[in-house]
């Protein structure tokens, strides 16, 4: 069967090292320059030579975001900078402004050029429009349905990403200015304010239509298309692209391993079972602490598609600690502390070929061989006895019962 | 050369006294693919337009700035064909697919490109002209430095939108529906122009509606850029578009006069802002972003 691009968001060298150990084939990550996300951890050019040498020696491709819709004043250094991608061995770059794809194309030819979500594209029309102007992959639109990825990619003569998890632009992606106009932040240059999410009082004319308990918002819940990756591969989509350059590492490396069991499995098989979805649904409600829904896959969204009335799932349970080491004699493993946990407390460890596996927490050590009772300081070391066979880069969460569904 | 300025009727009747109040160029939606537009034409209808602009000697300019879908692109074809044979001046157009359809029809010197918040510099809008558009659209969010410097270094026409709300976001989805259906209400949300959203801290009254291509929310001020003409017109830009929602035919024709008395007074620019400013109060006359850069960070 073709194989299939999952793309996951890298926003620091240490996310972007996750996202590979645990299934990314490709990652995406923004330059300090040119990019949106302004509020993302961006690379400079060392990190992002460190980071491609990193992936390429594990298989995976680095793709940088040059997807700013430049001003007058922002254009400088900008072929400077593309040749220093190129030069470094990024594979492709994701470009909004056509100017900027075109000057690619021209002074760094070495880079595949894939064209943003920013330019909402839903069609096959734009992709020859692209193909023609020597373009390597479109990203589409998250406005398209299952049927509309379907039909456009009988048609589609170039390669297609699509996203398949995260958050979701309530607009158009690239045409909305809420946040120009209501903050002065430039969504178009790393500003966005998320003014979406915000609560309004609706009117007509002078007459309130609003419940005061239940203000008007246009949040939406995150995309979760799971459910349409089979169709999707069948389809010929190329990649696969998981939303989220500022989640955390524990998101990041949750929700890369389970798109990437789903590919896998329908690779291997040809098909998903209810008993797959289901594993994903209990593994994502972990780590993911907004509602999700299945975006425009489905159709155009409806009343349930958005977040009223509530921001929050609550994650089911708790990031406590990354694992630096284990010794296989001594079961003692090296952690790294990143939440508060605790002598007894219920844990699960998991990682990039560990499946998960609950344990109770046995005593703990810090470096000076003392008893430490509670875990309560970020990046501490500690050791403690474990008698699963950990790997170094595995993590470990702590059992709680916030919540049973995500959808 | 006179200035032109287009604008969108509300019905085919207010085509004439846009005319008289000095309006050059008219602009319509079409039914086959409606996108927020003050007016909708039927084939027959377009027909009758492009008569009676030929006989006032207007332009007539179509609005095709919808997004489309795999399964619209044969119909685009065909509308772009039948739109070409009434011998339009122009087509918007934000979708490329427009752009690759009218490729096949030889007409693509008919397109003008209008997406929204894309063309903030000039070496984009350059390589869209490249393409053989009869014009761009200049993004709402840039200063008017920018848009002298990109008009000044462009080959090629651009155009300002110098007046009325500006369309700030639109969303495929049906917000108003879905929270109408949330808090169980039946009020009446569905193409009703008169509504508007506050945000819960702020004071900002911005228009809101939905239609068949989804929501639309415009700005909570109102842009007036009287005393902005002078410059826009040293740095080549000859093309002025009037946002028409939200106005009624006599307001509407009442901005066209003025700044058509504008471009012939250039100096009576800031006494007309002025005028606007006080007299309007409910509308937040303000210059936009004219003056205001926006960034990463506040």
């Amino acid at each position: 069967m073709r194989k299939v691009e999952l793309l996951a968001p890298a926003g620091d060298l240490a996310r972007l090292k996750v996202a590979v150990r645990y299934g990314a084939n490709a990652v995406y990550l923004g330059g300090k320059k040119f990019s949106l996300r302004s509020r993302a951890s961006n690379f400079d050019i060392e990190d992002i030579a460190e980071g491609v040498q990193f992936a390429h020696a594990h298989g995976a491709h680095v793709h940088v975001t040059v997807n700013m819709l430049p001003h007058e004043e922002d254009l400088e250094g900008l072929e400077a900078y593309l040749k220093d991608l190129e030069r470094v061995g990024v594979d492709a770059i994701i470009v909004a402004s056509f100017h900027i794809m075109k000057l690619a194309k021209q002074v760094a030819p070495n880079l595949e050029v894939h064209v943003s979500t920013q330019h909402s594209s839903t069609n096959s029309g734009v992709i020859d429009f692209y193909e023609k102007q020597g373009m390597n992959r479109v990203v589409l639109a998250r406005e398209c349905t299952l049927d509309d990825v379907k039909a456009t990619m009988q048609h589609a003569k170039l390669p297609v990403e699509v996203f398949i998890h995260g958050g979701m632009c309530i607009s158009y992606s690239g045409r909305c200015t809420m946040s120009n106009s209501m903050t002065l932040r430039d969504a178009n240059r790393g500003g966005c304010a998320q003014s979406c999410r915000w609560k309004y009082k609706l009117y007509d004319k002078d007459v309130p239509i609003y419940k005061e308990d239940h203000l008007f918002s246009m949040s939406s819940k995150d995309l979760n298309a799971m459910r349409f990756l089979p169709e999707l591969i069948d389809a010929g989509v190329a990649s696969f692209k998981i939303e989220g350059r500022m989640k955390s590492p524990y998101y990041l490396a949750t929700v890369v391993r389970s798109y990437r069991k789903l590919i896998d499995t329908y690779q291997e098989t040809g098909q998903l079972t209810d008993a797959d979805f289901d594993w994903v649904v209990r593994e994502l409600a972990k780590a993911e602490n907004r509602l999700t829904g299945p975006g425009f896959y489905a159709g155009l969204p409806k009343m349930e598609d958005h977040l009223y009335g509530v921001n929050g799932a609550g994650v089911s349970q708790e990031f406590i600690a990354y694992v630096l080491d284990y010794d296989q004699e001594t079961q003692m493993a090296k952690l790294e502390v990143r939440n508060n946990f605790k002598i007894g407390d219920e844990a699960e460890a998991f990682g990039p070929s560990l499946d998960n596996t609950n344990f109770k927490v046995d005593t703990l050590y810090d470096e000076d061989g003392e008893i430490v009772d509670v875990a309560r300081n970020p990046m501490q070391v500690l050791y403690t006895k474990v008698d699963i066979k950990l790997q170094k880069h595995d993590m470990i969460r702590k059992v709680m019962t916030k919540r049973e569904k995500v959808y | 050369m006179k200035e032109n300025i287009i604008v969108s009727p509300y019905i085919l009747a207010d085509i004439k006294k846009l005319n008289e109040a000095g309006a050059t160029s008219i602009l319509v939606g079409i039914d086959a693919f409606p996108f927020a537009s003050t007016i909708y034409v039927s084939h027959d209808e377009l027909q009758e337009v492009r008569r009676l602009t030929k006989a006032l000697g207007m332009n007539l300019y179509v609005n095709v700035n919808a997004f489309f879908m795999e399964c619209d692109l044969d119909r685009l074809l065909e509308e772009l064909a039948f739109i070409k044979e009434v011998d339009v001046d122009g087509i918007y157009f934000t979708d490329l697919a427009v752009y690759t359809q009218a490729s096949k029809l030889d007409m693509t010197d008919l397109l003008i490109y209008n997406p929204d918040t894309l063309l903030t510099n000039h070496l984009d809008v350059q390589e869209y002209l490249n393409l053989g558009l009869q014009m761009c659209t200049l993004a709402s969010e840039i200063t008017l430095e920018d848009i002298v410097s990109i008009a000044s270094k462009v080959q090629g026409r651009v155009e300002v939108i110098i007046h009325g709300r500006l369309s700030m976001m639109h969303s495929k989805r049906t917000l108003l529906t879905n929270y109408m259906k949330f808090i169980d209400s039946e009020h009446k949300v569905y193409e009703n122009k008169d509504l508007y959203l506050i945000e819960e801290k702020r004071d900002d009254h911005m228009p809101i509606f939905e239609d068949v291509s989804g929501t639309h929310m415009y700005t909570g001020f109102t842009l007036a850029s009287f005393e902005e003409m002078e410059d826009f017109v040293g740095a080549g830009v000859h093309d002025f578009r009037i946002e028409s929602m939200f106005y009624t035919i006599e307001e509407l024709c009442r901005i066209i006069k003025d700044y058509r008395y504008v471009l012939e007074h250039p100096e009576s620019g800031r006494a007309l802002y002025q005028e606007y400013e006080r007299n309007q109060k409910d509308r937040n006359i303000t210059k936009g972003f004219l003056y205001t850069k926006t960034g990463a960070k506040k």
